[in-house]
């Protein structure tokens, strides 16, 4: 065997016992012996994880304050106590909320995704979360839920409860929609209780309810498109004023009158076109965000 | 869809890989920078890189991100301090052979060994310590690394090779 062989199998311990009584009578086993010996005295720097831990959390939390005098260590250590009895007994809620023009994007704590779209808001206690996924819902999401325990979603005219799967909520008061994209939902409310599945929607409008069917793998929106199936003209007014954070004034135009159309997010002056043109009217600019929709004379 | 690599973003799989890594990427950067250039305050910048990143890298990733990040910290860092190593004082010999030429030699030598160890090339330092101090076997310390064990033995007997011609005549 060769020598450098030798060292590097013996610093591996890889050697046999007849290797290591050969090796054992050379110098560099000696020198790497005596070596071995004064390592045992290296000094690794102080770190205790948990401590360093809980110091770094406090630091991405942004709340990493530094106490130069005594007196504060004093203060600081009865606010943590204080805190920590608020923590343990009051589980605040988080809250996400959009305004008009605005989209986000998030992670539960489960690592179930939402999309928030314009003007919505969602609420729920992350610390209770494991045990009870309960989220409250004003506007419209979209969600593709990790599975679990029973994930429910309340708004203010029904409630959807599902185990995993992907979905779409709008409910904007007067109008009530659930999409289901994958797996299957339960949608209680308190005219009905519907099982959707894959492609299924269910829609209620002007306080009756009906079963239709979709043919989207996600909600057009999330892709920054709004699409409408036969939709009253003032639903549709209502999304265009939550994408583009305008105000729309329809003047001697029915607004109950159903329309199928799409527009997309990202193109104002389209959008306006897009609606305009088979009514045969206009949208006349008036004021900085506000538009008013007129027959053409 | 959407449900890729997120996982590092969630709070226990955080802990668990600060838990599980951060003493690991302490040594390393010891036996690479030394005491003086506070390997704890980059053990932390490391993983709050982590965080910050933590939709892009994978938990089994985390180990190589951080040992990149971190040896990365003080490229640029005029600030850099001289590489030192800390030796306890006492030494722990044998009752019977505490004669005080022995203990003279031995400590002589120690200073010897402190110097030769902080004089060697990082990359070297670092194969040999996290080999004789930890016991880590080469293919361990490839892994950490992030390179071949061929490279790992190469840096070690590299490192073997200078302390003897520093510390040979004995």
């Amino acid at each position: 065997m060769k020598k450098e062989e030798a060292i590097l199998k013996f610093l591996n311990g890889e050697l046999t016992k007849e290797e290591i009584s050969k090796f054992s009578k050379t110098e560099d086993f000696e020198l790497l012996n005596k070596i071995d010996k004064q390592l045992e005295r290296l000094e690794i720097p102080d770190f205790e994880t948990e401590e360093k831990l809980s110091e770094l959390e406090t630091r991405l939390d942004g709340k990493s304050v530094i106490f130069p005098v005594n007196w504060y260590h004093i203060a600081a250590s009865i606010l943590i106590i204080g805190f920590s009895f608020f923590y343990f007994f009051y589980h605040p809620e988080t809250i996400y909320e959009t305004s008009s023009a605005e989209h986000l994007a998030f992670y539960l704590p489960d690592s179930s995704f939402v999309k928030l779209n314009a003007d919505s808001k969602i609420s729920f206690t992350s610390q209770t979360w494991e045990e009870n996924r309960r989220i409250e819902l004003s506007g419209e999401a979209y969600f593709e839920v990790r599975k679990g325990s029973r994930f429910t979603v309340e708004s203010q005219n029904g409630t959807v409860s599902v185990l995993g799967t992907k979905f779409n909520i709008n409910d904007r008061g007067k109008y009530y929609f659930v999409d289901c994209f994958e797996g299957k939902v339960q949608v209680t409310a308190t005219s009905f209780d519907e099982i959707l599945t894959e492609f299924q929607s269910i829609q209620v409008l002007d306080k009756k309810w009906e079963r239709l069917s979709h043919k989207f793998n996600i909600s057009p929106w999330v892709n920054r498109e709004s699409k409408f199936d036969n939709m009253p003209l003032s639903f549709i007014l209502e999304e265009m004023e939550r994408q583009f954070n305008i105000i729309i004034r329809p003047d001697n135009i029915d607004v109950n009158q159903k329309m199928t159309l799409s527009f997309e997010h990202n193109d104002i002056q389209g959008a306006l076109n897009i609606v305009a043109k088979p009514l045969n009217s206009t949208f006349i600019k008036s004021g900085n965000n506000t538009y008013i929709l007129t027959l053409e004379k | 869809m959407f449900e890729t690599a997120q996982d590092c973003c969630k709070k226990e799989v955080f802990e668990t890989l600060y838990r599980t890594l951060s003493k690991d990427i302490l040594r390393f950067l010891y036996y690479k920078f030394g005491a003086d250039n506070h390997p704890e305050d980059i053990v932390q910048e490391a993983f709050i890189k982590l965080w910050k990143n933590c939709q892009h890298v994978l938990p089994q990733k985390a180990k190589a991100f951080l040992i990149k990040v971190s040896s990365n910290h003080m490229l640029n860092d005029i600030e850099k301090k001289k590489v030192s190593l800390n030796f306890n004082k006492s030494l722990t010999v044998q009752e019977d052979k505490q004669d005080p030429e022995f203990l003279m030699r031995e400590s002589e030598f120690g200073d010897r060994l402190k110097k030769a160890l902080e004089e060697l090339p990082e990359h070297q330092r670092v194969a040999f310590l996290m080999n004789r101090v930890e016991k880590k076997k080469h293919q361990e310390i490839a892994d950490l690394l992030g390179i071949g064990r061929k490279a790992v033995e190469k840096r070690i007997y590299s490192a073997v090779k200078t302390l003897k011609e520093k510390l040979g005549e004995i």
